[in-house]
């Protein structure tokens, strides 16, 4: 197996650590994320899920266990955080509402410019970046950020980490407020990101049925441990351990379960609407 | 059309009477709506709105980013009037100031993000800020308070503070000022967009709860099963309401929703290929419970 690009190793963490209000998030999670992977995270609030990211580009630093990006030890308080962050990028949720420039381009252009690279490449990675996500800089770089649609505005604080050219790319709920083309549009430009070179992306969602789209895999959190880990057909397939953690499999799933349940069609592994019509059509 | 301020002055400042006719709860005429941004070129949000919400009626309002949903939501208790056209509530006119305090207590609002609409630092003293601005006596105040966490079922945490709450409960906490103002209606502006599932269930418990004792609900939402759970979809585009009708009509519609930039519910979709290979099977089950209680019927 290649080597993992982030690793993750009985990371615990506590906030408040020391006060009366201490709260115990994350409690001993190992986990590994390797090139070409992409990876669902999910749990019900308040399982984890945003303590866990926050860790995985240095925001916040293992109080136990260890975080891994490639060779860089997150533990270790000498690692260089910068290096950390061009490696893995962080999307916020609804990233559109930290444009903070005037002009489209300004806006990409200012994360690589905090790097201290080179002008000329800033300009370069600009224009790839604002490509990969459907805004070329020709179009749409000269353009106010504020006079952008919903859609364009989260595209556009895309391009802003994509432009960081990272390796890992982890994204909290990064389809929340667009409506189903913005959606599909997101998750196409994703999926081409990932397929070239040795890249990865972690998606925190609660949508499901995008997770049945675009995860090859996924973590279940609960309670600040890893609940549940498997490929999306797997983890799906466990709909009372979901159900249990207050979590929905989707649509489809939930009409085959109850089905099954009944004893009305024999235990199956579908997941999309085109799987399931030829096993629910025998029931007609 | 581009500067509101001229027609404000235009209109006299108490606005239109309400038409003598005006039985519904919030009555939208000719409404035009435009930002004006720091540019010459002013955005149209919203280009002739028609449209009534009765009393205690149940609807969502559907279309794709853009198309004005937000817009149209923030004229129905006041936050915005309209650049021409009049909206009335409860046959008083948001135009005219005076009604102002009046229309924000029959129409309450509910936003995306639960993290920006708590004000307090303790639950209940959150829940108790609308009301308590309304110069309420002590008794009802409290009232309300015990009323409003006991249907958003917070009343446990009612001495936490609201950083300590779940996403969901924030949200259950920003539902629960809102009815403390005992509000007529309630206008929902994509406010399960952030929750997990069981989060989005318990709102949508709690709506169906306050429906069914006569509250009005307009539910701002792309989610089209939670759409489904209306009494009447309106579908808007560009800025213009483009239909109207129960959702199994308008949620079945696959051309009228891909104009829309919408999709067919997933349940939809699932219920049109299996009428497609067997003609008995009925091709527009909305729901999963619909489907189950449909592919379960056509057992033996």
């Amino acid at each position: 197996m290649t080597a993992p690009l982030i690793e993750v190793r009985d990371l615990e963490y506590t906030y408040m650590r020391g006060t009366p209000l201490e709260t115990k998030a994350l409690c001993g999670i190992s986990f590994a994320v390797r090139p070409g992977e992409v990876v669902g995270l999910i749990g019900p609030t308040g399982s984890g899920k945003s303590t866990l990211l926050q860790h995985l580009n240095g925001l916040l630093r293992p109080q136990a266990g260890t975080v891994c990006v490639g060779t860089l030890d997150l533990a270790d308080r000498h690692t260089d955080l910068r290096a950390v962050r061009m490696r893995v990028a962080l999307l916020f949720q609804n990233p559109e509402d930290q444009l903070f420039e005037q002009y489209v381009a300004d806006d990409v252009a200012y994360g690589p410019l905090q790097m201290g690279l080179p002008r000329d490449e800033v300009r370069a990675r600009v224009r790839r970046a604002m490509a990969a996500v459907g805004l070329p800089a020709e179009v749409y770089g000269d353009r106010l950020t504020q006079g952008l649609s919903g859609g364009e505005r989260r595209r556009a604080a895309l391009a802003g980490v994509l432009a960081l050219e990272p390796e890992v790319l982890v994204l909290d709920e990064p389809t929340v407020g667009l409506d189903p083309r913005g959606r599909r549009t997101l998750i196409a430009l994703l999926q081409q990101w990932c397929c070239q070179g040795q890249r990865a992306i972690i998606w925190a969602s609660h949508a499901m049925e995008e997770i049945t789209l675009l995860a090859d895999r996924i973590v279940v959190l609960d309670a600040g441990r890893v609940a549940l880990e498997g490929t999306v057909r797997q983890v799906f397939g466990q709909g009372e351990t979901l159900a249990a953690l207050d979590l929905e499999v989707p649509a489809v799933r939930q009409v085959v379960d109850e089905l099954v349940q009944a004893g009305l069609l024999p235990p199956s592994d579908v997941l999309t609407i085109e799987e399931a019509v030829p096993v629910l059509e025998k029931l007609l | 059309m581009a500067d509101p301020l001229i027609h404000e002055s235009a209109n006299p400042p108490a606005g239109e009477p309400a038409p003598a006719n005006a039985a519904a709860l919030i009555r939208l005429q000719g409404v035009y709506y435009t930002y004006s941004v720091n540019t010459d070129q002013a955005i149209p949000a919203l280009g002739g709105i028609d449209l009534e919400i009765a009393t205690g009626e149940h609807i969502a309002i559907v279309g794709a980013n853009g198309s004005g949903k937000s817009t149209l939501a923030r004229h129905l208790n006041g936050l915005l009037v309209p650049t021409t056209g009049d909206v009335w509530v409860q046959g008083l006119n948001t135009r005219d100031p005076a009604h102002t305090r009046t229309i924000h207590h029959t129409v309450a609002m509910v936003f995306q993000n639960p993290d920006t609409q708590i004000i307090s630092t303790v639950v209940e003293e959150d829940t108790a800020f609308g009301p308590e601005n309304l110069g309420l006596p002590h008794a009802e105040l409290r009232a309300r308070v015990d009323w409003a966490l006991e249907v958003v079922r917070l009343s446990e945490l009612r001495r936490r503070s609201p950083h300590n709450l779940s996403g969901g409960q924030k949200q259950r906490l920003a539902l629960a000022g809102a009815l403390a103002m005992q509000p007529a209606c309630l206008v929902l502006d994509e406010a399960t967009a952030m929750l997990d599932a069981a989060g989005r269930r318990a709102v949508h418990e709690i709506i169906a709860q306050l429906h069914q004792q006569g509250m009005a609900v307009v539910t701002i939402t792309q989610n089209m099963a939670e759409a489904a759970q209306a009494e009447r979809i309106v579908a808007l585009a560009a800025g213009q309401v483009v239909r109207q009708g129960p959702p199994r009509k308008l949620l079945t519609d696959e051309a009228l929703l891909h104009e829309l930039g919408l999709d067919l519910p997933p349940m939809v979709r699932l219920a049109r290929q299996l009428h497609a290979r067997r003609p008995a099977f009925p091709p527009d089950r909305l729901t999963p419970t619909e489907m189950i209680a449909a592919l379960r019927g056509g057992a033996p």
